[in-house]
């Protein structure tokens, strides 16, 4: 008995009789709903907090129970074919049950309480979040329907920042930390985007010749590959300690933004370097001989053969970097850049673990972002002739 | 058109080419051939300069190689290599351009041009153009190598064992494209290849190559009959009587005067003209002149029925073209048992007969003497390899 | 160019066009000048911990009041990333301790460790000494000692009438239970709890010490008022606004074995020669820094989550150094 719909649809193996993996991560969510805690209460930033499930956070905390069982219920008892739409949907609908318990645990919560009290996201939370991704991801296994996923998507996206701008999240520890010093998380958020994709781009302007001559030139690339991966093995705080000295050599200021760009230009180089050359020197000799034998010059055959063949690898190169110097410009507070690490390092000084999230939750947003923009940038970049 | 002199490849100790000179007329197949690290690629790739010889002169189309740059003259000289090296990031029409590309030809000129090769190469351009090289087998893939080659319409062809990395199959079937190119172009080819057959079928000259010399650079016929040491005769195989006869056309040598028996044909007619004639068989064919079978005037003497002296046949099963090879004639007619066999044209019109006897003679002609006496054969003894 | 490269080649444009507008326009620029002709521009540094930075948006509201243009450069680094910074001109003035200025910027000079009991005696010597030596000027300091410190759970305190570091070298003598977390520097720094066992008389062993690579009070705060480890003592500074939000008491120092640390502007000498006037800006904002002053701003940032910068400015406000 198969459906008008399931004809268009493929279904993975895994999944014929119940969903196996979309059962997991439902039911993963559910126990976290019922025996971790939702929220955390605490009456200031610093004393230990009190936890509270969903359930006993009023009829939000039910809502948020319905969904992880509509959740488990469409892995277990949904038809195959039909799941297809039903676990996008199940997923979005967790996300948005998830936000609003959330928001209406910490309003509820901090009824009556100073203003100087805190609700904090409890790991209960977390760990439904982790299910619902979980069974979203399932749900992409399944051919078909991708415009109904992305829309699913598009809506928990929407609910989520609907309920965020609508203030419905504002009673959370982590958006009183934001409110609280709004103005300086933007500044240390574009700091940190200018540092990480200023040096991404110094990289990038040095990297990729350096790469393409070490291809050229034996005793450079053994030079280049050694150096680069060198400095890869240093830490980051060592790195950045070792070069006040030369700074201060030459009369540069041994703290601040320079420094800072130096080191992660200096990190980013490794990934682009090496991928440049072995995307260049994987490129079939054959062809290389063909083009020169064509009569193609060395810069018309990099530019017209090896870089159009070599660039998917490039790019991935680059997407390494990317995520790499993300992450690092955390540290980089240290000699004085107002990066969101410095956020991080403040939380951590007085111990506000939700200004610590503050500061770690848009890096790792950003390194996703940047991963996922240079992967579609990488796809673009592929010739339909070497996918 | 291409003429090497004295030209000479040193690498520190070792010679790859030594003193070599020849001459390759416009329009001819040249092709180098011999055994491995004879020095047969490296001559190839000195006269497009991937290679500079050490000491020599070459020159193409009157000019010395060295007067323009690497890349001037190669833009002048279609390459074809093994592996073809086809760019797989652009379309099969996008690579057949490239040298159009590279001198700057407009957009409309060069998707002529690339239609017209394909068709050329006996690809569909509708089917192909847009394909890329993953998608393509080895055989369409060097036909693309072919085209891309000639895009600019360069003078001269370089090949370098451009059929060798295709099934058998393939490889006599793109040699045969190639041969009808060659007819219609008129490019001045020089072909690198190691396998023997391939250069009778191929060349207008041959040039034996061995260390690095030359050993004999003459028509294949010549070099057969003729080998000028034991190397050469050797290399070109112990078969070099078949071979000789690969490059013998049937049409050459067939009879075209053949008894034939056309529209009423009672067995008593066709009995009274089989008496009145010389030859054992008496061709039947329709009002087309299509070959429908033959009468065997032998099996009347037994005293059979005239019914039973006759076969009908399929001209398809039974026949050869005219252009084909008289190795492959008798290839045939010793697969089918017969002592002769019937040529017809592309519809089935019978054009003559050839028979062993004409086999033989046309080997009798030739100055070997090789005659089919077992003596002859089978004493060369071990080719070397 | 075939059609792919061009999609690629406009798909990067845009990429790198959206992050260079994005990190442009959220990219703080130098703060606003206050009324008048602007003077400077002066470069307000500060450590990264709590107090460094309310010091420094102190230093950086009253300037800017009096006309400055300035940059705020606080949460500079480390106590020694920020001194560097001052001394090659990369900032022109910081919070700093005074303590600091004699055991740590001044050490090859001998100084009687002696002075160190003195808050005035301190300040007179570094004062005198950093400009002499290092071409450094200290402005007024605020009265409030931040020195180091003990505290101890409230309920440990009144079960053991445990008050002051006598009380509780007692008690350690006595062979009662004990553990303290601090930072390494905290256990093995001449100055800091060796100072205290000399004075009280009293030794901690290995097994009664938790000791951590951080210096953040916060973090060992938190871990004897939940009795991480078994912890039920930290180390604390004199002006921490943490303490007693944690229910933790700060044992009294009678006899004085820890140096005076107090709060002080430090600025180059050349902005001072061309800007006299910060003097008399700061002296009286400093001089009003009491040490329940400043651990209830402390308090307000690390307990309430208030950004420095308000914490600053609505306590000038209060104190009517704003209108």
């Amino acid at each position: 008995m198969t459906s008008p719909a399931s004809e268009s649809v493929v279904v993975p193996s895994r999944a014929h009789g119940i969903d196996r993996v979309a059962a997991f991560g439902a039911a993963v969510a559910l126990a976290a709903c019922l025996l971790l805690p939702l929220s955390v209460f605490r009456a200031n930033r610093i004393v230990e907090g009190s936890p509270h499930t969903a359930l006993s956070t009023g009829p939000a905390g039910w809502v948020l129970l319905g969904a992880c069982l509509a959740a488990l219920a469409v892995a277990l008892l949904a038809r195959p074919a039909a799941r297809v739409r039903a676990l996008p949907l199940a997923a979005s609908a967790l996300t948005i049950a998830l936000a609003w318990a959330l928001g209406r645990a910490a309003v509820t919560l901090r009824a009556g309480q100073p203003d100087i009290s805190r609700v904090s996201i409890g790991g209960g939370a977390w760990l439904m979040a982790a299910g619902c991704a979980v069974v979203w991801f399932a749900s992409r296994d399944y051919d078909g329907a991708s415009t109904f996923r992305r829309a699913a998507a598009a809506v928990a996206v929407a609910g989520f920042a609907g309920a965020a701008l609508a203030g419905g999240l504002a009673n959370l520890s982590i958006v009183t930390e934001y409110s609280d010093r709004a103005a300086r998380f933007w500044s240390a958020a574009g700091t940190h985007l200018a540092l990480a994709g200023g040096s991404l781009l110094i990289a990038i302007l040095i990297g990729v010749p350096l790469g393409v001559l070490s291809l050229r030139v034996r005793w450079l690339r053994t030079v280049t590959l050694g150096v680069v991966g060198l400095i890869q093995t240093v830490p980051s705080l060592a790195l950045l300690g070792l070069l006040v000295f030369p700074l201060a050599a030459l009369g540069l200021p041994g703290i601040g933004p320079l420094p800072g760009v130096i080191a992660l230009t200096l990190y980013a180089l490794l990934p682009i370097v090496r991928n440049t050359y072995v995307g260049l020197s994987e490129v079939d000799p054959a062809i290389v001989d063909a083009g020169r034998g064509m009569g193609m010059s060395g810069s018309q055959l990099l530019l017209r053969v090896e870089a159009p063949l070599a660039l998917p690898l490039v790019i991935e190169g680059v997407r390494s970097a990317a995520v790499l110097v993300i992450g690092i410009a955390a540290v980089v507070a240290f000699v004085g850049v107002g990066t969101l690490g410095v956020l991080v390092f403040e939380g951590w000084g007085v111990q506000a673990d939700d200004l610590i999230l503050l500061g770690a939750v848009p890096m790792v947003v950003l390194a996703v972002a940047a991963d996922s923009g240079l992967r579609a940038l990488a796809r673009a970049a592929t010739s339909p002739g070497i996918r | 058109m291409i003429r090497l002199e004295n030209v000479t490849k040193r690498y520190g100790e070792t010679t790859a080419v030594q003193g070599l000179s020849l001459e390759v007329a416009a329009g001819e197949v040249c092709v180098l051939i011999g055994p491995s690290g004879c020095g047969k690629t490296t001559t190839l790739r000195m006269i497009n300069r991937l290679i500079e010889p050490t000491s020599g002169r070459i020159v193409v189309n009157d000019h010395d190689v060295t007067e323009q740059s690497p890349e001037q003259l190669r833009r002048g000289l279609g390459y074809v290599i093994q592996s073809v090296g086809l760019f797989p990031h652009l379309t099969v029409a996008d690579n057949i351009v490239t040298v159009p590309r590279l001198l700057g030809w407009d957009r409309a000129r060069m998707e002529a041009r690339g239609t017209g090769l394909l068709a050329l190469v006996g690809l569909d351009p509708a089917e192909y153009a847009g394909k890329y090289p993953r998608q393509l087998s080895g055989g369409e893939a060097q036909r693309v190598g072919v085209a891309r080659a000639l895009a600019a319409d360069p003078p001269v062809l370089l090949m370098d064992e451009p059929f060798g990395a295709v099934d058998p199959l393939t490889r006599e079937r793109l040699q045969a494209e190639f041969a009808r190119i060659q007819r219609e172009l008129h490019k001045t080819v020089v072909f690198v290849t190691h396998d023997v057959d391939e250069a009778i079928r191929l060349a207008d000259r041959i040039a034996v190559m061995r260390d690095g010399r030359l050993q004999q650079y003459d028509t294949p016929e010549e070099i057969l009959d003729h080998p000028a040491n034991k190397f050469v005769h050797d290399f070109m195989g112990a078969d070099r009587a078949l071979k000789r006869l690969g490059r013998v056309r049937v049409d050459s040598v067939m009879r075209a005067d053949v008894p034939v028996m056309a529209e009423e044909r009672s067995a008593d007619a066709v009995a009274e003209r089989a008496a009145c004639s010389e030859s054992r068989f008496v061709y039947l064919v329709d009002g087309d002149h299509r070959l429908e079978g033959w009468f065997d005037c032998r099996a009347l003497v037994s005293g059979a029925s005239a019914e039973s002296a006759i076969t009908t046949v399929d001209w398809r099963e039974v026949s050869v073209h005219p252009d084909t090879s008289l190795k492959e004639a008798l290839s045939r007619m010793l697969g089918l048992g017969f002592r002769s066999i019937s040529v017809v044209d592309a519809t089935g019109v019978l054009l003559g007969i050839v028979g062993l006897a004409d086999i033989e003679e046309t080997m009798t002609d030739s100055d070997a003497h090789i005659s089919m006496a077992p003596v002859g054969l089978g004493a060369a003894g071990e080719a070397e390899a | 160019m075939r059609r792919y490269m061009k999609r690629t080649a406009t798909a990067f444009a845009a990429l790198a066009i959206t992050v260079a507008l994005v990190a442009c326009s959220t990219t703080a620029t130098p703060s606003a000048t206050g009324t008048g002709t602007p003077k400077g521009p002066i470069r307000v540094g500060s450590k990264i911990d709590v107090e460094g930075p309310i010091l420094g948006q102190i230093i950086i509201a009253m300037l800017e009041k009096n006309g400055f243009t300035v940059e705020d450069k606080t949460r500079t680094g480390a106590t020694d990333v920020v001194r560097k910074a001052l001394l090659s001109g990369q900032i022109d003035i910081y919070p700093e301790y005074t303590a600091n200025g004699v055991l740590v910027f001044l050490k090859d000079q001998k100084i009687d460790p002696a002075v160190l009991k003195d808050a005035t005696k301190t300040y007179d010597t570094v004062k005198q000494l950093d400009l002499q030596v290092n071409g450094i000027v200290w402005l007024q300091p605020a009265p409030a000692n931040n020195t180091w410190a003990v505290a101890v759970p409230a309920a440990f305190s009144t079960a053991n009438s445990i008050k002051t570091m006598a009380d509780w070298a007692a008690y350690i003598n006595k062979g009662g239970n004990v553990k303290i977390v601090g930072s390494q520097e905290f256990f093995t720094s001449a100055a800091a709890m060796p100072a205290f066992e000399k004075a009280y008389g009293f030794t901690l062993s290995k097994n009664q010490i938790v000791a951590l690579g951080t210096g953040d009070t916060a973090v060992t705060e938190k871990a004897a008022s939940q009795g991480t480890s078994g912890a039920n003592a930290a180390m604390a500074y004199g002006t921490d606004g943490t303490i007693a939000a944690l229910n933790l008491v700060v044992l009294s120092d009678p006899l004085a074995a820890q140096p005076v640390y107090q709060p002080a502007p430090t600025a180059t000498k050349a902005i001072m020669a061309k800007y006299p006037e910060i003097a008399t800006i700061l002296d009286p904002v400093f001089k009003a820094l009491t040490l329940e002053t400043l651990q209830k701003l402390n308090g307000q940032v690390a307990i309430d989550g208030k950004d420095a910068k308000t914490v600053a400015a609505d306590w000038l406000l209060a104190q009517g150094f704003l209108k």
